[in-house]
C-alpha cells in the first residue's frame, strides 16, 4: 500500500507542481466569465450558456488529464524509469494502480478547483446556484475515475505515438454511443458508458438528479476502474519490458 | 504465477457483473433520460446541450439578416429549428420564438415544432407551449373555422389551463374563443338535456361557452367537493381584476342584452343561463343588474323591480335575519323551512 501511495504521490505532485496547470484554469474561468457578455446574443439564454461551456470546458480538463496517463508510461517504459522501479520490490500491479490513483487525484483537484472557481462566478454574477448545477459538475470531477482507467488500459496495449490518439477516440466512444445503452451488462460492463455522468441538460435547467443515481453513478465508475485496471495489470504483468 | 493470473480474473469477472449491473439499473431510470438530445448525440460526444446553444446563436444571427419571413427563408428557418431542438428537445425558447416567427407563412410546421414540444418530458408542466399551438390553429391555420381544427385547438388549450398553476386571463380567453366557435359551427345549444336553442350570434355563443366551463367546474368540484377556482388569476399581477365565472357571464349577458335585445335566441340564452345559474340573486330584467334590498327600481335603467328585503312589519331594510327597527322576524316559517330543504 505505501509503494502505491508512494507512486501515486510522485505522480500528482509532478503534475500540480506544474504553474502551466494554474495559468490554464485561470484561463478556463475567464472562458465561463465571459459567456455572460453573450446576453443579446443568445437573446437572455446566456445563464443556461454559462452552465454549458463551464461542464463542456471542466469536461474538457478531465479528459486531458486522463490523456496525460498515456504519455506518462509509455514514456517512463521508453526511458528505463519503469524497469528500474519494478527492478526494487514493487509489483507490476501496484505500479500500475498507483500511477492510476496519482493521476485520479491531480484530476481531482484540477476539476475541483475549475468547479469551485465556476461556483463562485456564477454565483458573483446570477446569484442563483442550484443543487442540479452543482450535481453534474460533481459528476464532471467523479469522471475522471473511468476516464484515467481507460486512458491506464490502452497506455499498456498501445504504443507511445498511438496512445493518447485512441484514448482520445476512446473516450469519446463512451460520451457518444448511447444506443448501445440497449446491449446490457456490455455497455457498461465491458465497454465504458460515460454518458451516464452527463445531466448537462438538468444543470441547465435546473431540474436536480436523485442522489441515488448520484451515488450509483459514482459506484459504477469505481467498479469500471478496477475492471479496467485488473485487464491493464493483467496485460502489463505478461509485457516484457526491456 | 497461476494464483495471480487467477486473481485477475476473478476481480475482472465480478467487477464485470457488478458495474454491468449498476449501468443497467442508470440506464433504465427513465427520469435522468428525459432531457436527453436524441439526434446528434454521436458526433456531439455527450456535449448536445452546448451544440444546441452555439446552434442557437448562430440561428439568432440568421434571424437577424434576414429582412422578413417568407417561402424562401421558412424552410432555413424550419431546418435550423429542428437542428435546435433535436439537440436539446427541452429548450423553450426555440419553440417559442421559432414557432412565432413561423406561424404566419408556414404555420403547419410551426405546428410540427410546437407538438414535438407538447410531447417532450422535460416540458410537460408548460403552459405555453399548448396555449401558442392553440393559438397557431385558431389564427393562422388555413382552415381555422373548421370543425377539426377547432376541437385541436380547444384540446391544447384546455391542456394550457390545467397547465398553468394560476389561470392567464389570455389563455382562458383564447379558450372560451374556440369554444364559442364550436358552439357556432353546431348552430345550437342543447340547455340541461332538454331545450334546444339555436346559436345565430357571437356573444351568445361565449356566452353558451362560459356557461359550458362553468357547468364542467361545478362537477369537477362537485367530485373533489371543494370550491370552484376562479377563472382569472391575480398571481403575479396585482392590476389583473380576479374575477369568476358568474360574474363574466353576468357582464356578456348585460352587454348582450343592451346590444341584442332584438334576437330572441340570445333572450332565450340568457333566460334560461339567468335560471341556472343566478337563482338567488335578484337582477333586474331589463338590463340585467343586480339590485339591492328595499330598491325599487334599478339603478342602471330605471326599470321597475321586485322589492326585497323588507321587513314585513314596518317596512324598513332588514340587515339580517330579524329587522333592527322592531325585532320582527323577517324570514317567516316556511320560507327558513324551504331555505334549509336547499
Amino acid at each position: 500500500m505505501s509503494e502505491i501511495m508512494t507512486i501515486a504521490s510522485s505522480t500528482w505532485q509532478r503534475i500540480l507542481r506544474m504553474k502551466s496547470v494554474y495559468f490554464l484554469i485561470l484561463c478556463v474561468l475567464i472562458l465561463i466569465a465571459s459567456a455572460y457578455n453573450y446576453s443579446v446574443l443568445s437573446l437572455d439564454c446566456h445563464r443556461e450558456l454559462m452552465v454549458d461551456v463551464a461542464l463542456l470546458l471542466n469536461t474538457i480538463a478531465a479528459v486531458i488529464t486522463a490523456i496525460s496517463i498515456s504519455f506518462e508510461i509509455p514514456k517512463e517504459l521508453r526511458e528505463g524509469v519503469a524497469s528500474t522501479l519494478l527492478s526494487k520490490p514493487l509489483g507490476r500491479t501496484q505500479y500500475l494502480v498507483g500511477k492510476l490513483v496519482g493521476m485520479i487525484v491531480a484530476g481531482l483537484v484540477i476539476t475541483g478547483l475549475i468547479t469551485i472557481g465556476y461556483l463562485f462566478v456564477f454565483n458573483s454574477f446570477f446569484n442563483d446556484v442550484n443543487v442540479a448545477m452543482f450535481q453534474a459538475q460533481l459528476l464532471v470531477m467523479a469522471s475522471v475515475i473511468p476516464m484515467c482507467a481507460i486512458a491506464l488500459l490502452i497506455s499498456v496495449l498501445i504504443p507511445e505515438n498511438l496512445a493518447p490518439l485512441f484514448t482520445a477516440v476512446a473516450i469519446w466512444f463512451s460520451f457518444s454511443v448511447t444506443k448501445l445503452s440497449n446491449l446490457q451488462y456490455v455497455y457498461g460492463g465491458i465497454l465504458p458508458d460515460l454518458n451516464l455522468y452527463n445531466i448537462r441538460a438538468e444543470a441547465s435547467y435546473g431540474v436536480p438528479v436523485a442522489w441515488s443515481y448520484f451515488s450509483l453513478v459514482i459506484l459504477w465508475g469505481l467498479v469500471f476502474a478496477i475492471f479496467s485496471t485488473s485487464i491493464a495489470s493483467m496485460i502489463f504483468s505478461q509485457k516484457d519490458l526491456k | 504465477m497461476n494464483r495471480r493470473l487467477v486473481a485477475h480474473v476473478m476481480v475482472m469477472l465480478i467487477s464485470f457483473m457488478i458495474g454491468g449491473f449498476i449501468a443497467k439499473q442508470l440506464n433504465s431510470n427513465e427520469a435522468k433520460t428525459a432531457m436527453k438530445g436524441k439526434a446528434f448525440s454521436t458526433t456531439c460526444a455527450g456535449f448536445n446541450k452546448f451544440a444546441s446553444d452555439v446552434q442557437w446563436m448562430l440561428f439568432i444571427n440568421y434571424a437577424g439578416s434576414i429582412k422578413s419571413v417568407n417561402k424562401e427563408t421558412s424552410p432555413v428557418i424550419c431546418k435550423k429549428l429542428r437542428a435546435i431542438i433535436a439537440n436539446d428537445p427541452s429548450f423553450f425558447k426555440a419553440y417559442e420564438i421559432g414557432a412565432l416567427m413561423l406561424s404566419v407563412e408556414e404555420p403547419e410546421k410551426a405546428l410540427e415544432i410546437l407538438e414535438i414540444g407538447f410531447n417532450d418530458k422535460g416540458l410537460s408542466s408548460n403552459w405555453k407551449i399548448p396555449f401558442y399551438a392553440g393559438y397557431v390553429l385558431t389564427h393562422h391555420f388555413p382552415d381555422k373555422e373548421t370543425s377539426k381544427t377547432l376541437s385541436r385547438a380547444e384540446k391544447y388549450l384546455k391542456v394550457a389551463v390545467s397547465r398553468s398553476a394560476g389561470t392567464e386571463r389570455h389563455v382562458m380567453s383564447q379558450l372560451i374563443y374556440v369554444k364559442a366557435k364550436e358552439r357556432k359551427n353546431d348552430g345550437s345549444y342543447t340547455f340541461s338535456k332538454k331545450v334546444v336553442i339555436p346559436v345565430t350570434s357571437d356573444k351568445q355563443a361565449r356566452i353558451i361557452a362560459l356557461f359550458d366551463e362553468w357547468q364542467d367546474t361545478q362537477k369537477r368540484s362537485s367530485m373533489l367537493g371543494s370550491a370552484p377556482a376562479p377563472i382569472y388569476s391575480s398571481i403575479g399581477s396585482e392590476n389583473f381584476n380576479t374575477l369568476n365565472y358568474e360574474e363574466m357571464i353576468l357582464s356578456l349577458m348585460q352587454s348582450a342584452k343592451q346590444s341584442e335585445s332584438e334576437n330572441k335566441d340570445v333572450i332565450d340564452t340568457i333566460s334560461l343561463v339567468r335560471s341556472e345559474m343566478f337563482k338567488g340573486r335578484h337582477l333586474c330584467d331589463k338590463c340585467i343588474f343586480s339590485f339591492g334590498p328595499g330598491e325599487k327600481f334599478c339603478s342602471s335603467c330605471g326599470a321597475t323591480v321586485q322589492i326585497y328585503g323588507l321587513c314585513p312589519k314596518c317596512s324598513l331594510v332588514v340587515k339580517g335575519r330579524f329587522c333592527s327597527n322592531c325585532g320582527t322576524d323577517a324570514i317567516p316559517p316556511k320560507k327558513m323551512e324551504q331555505a334549509e330543504h336547499k
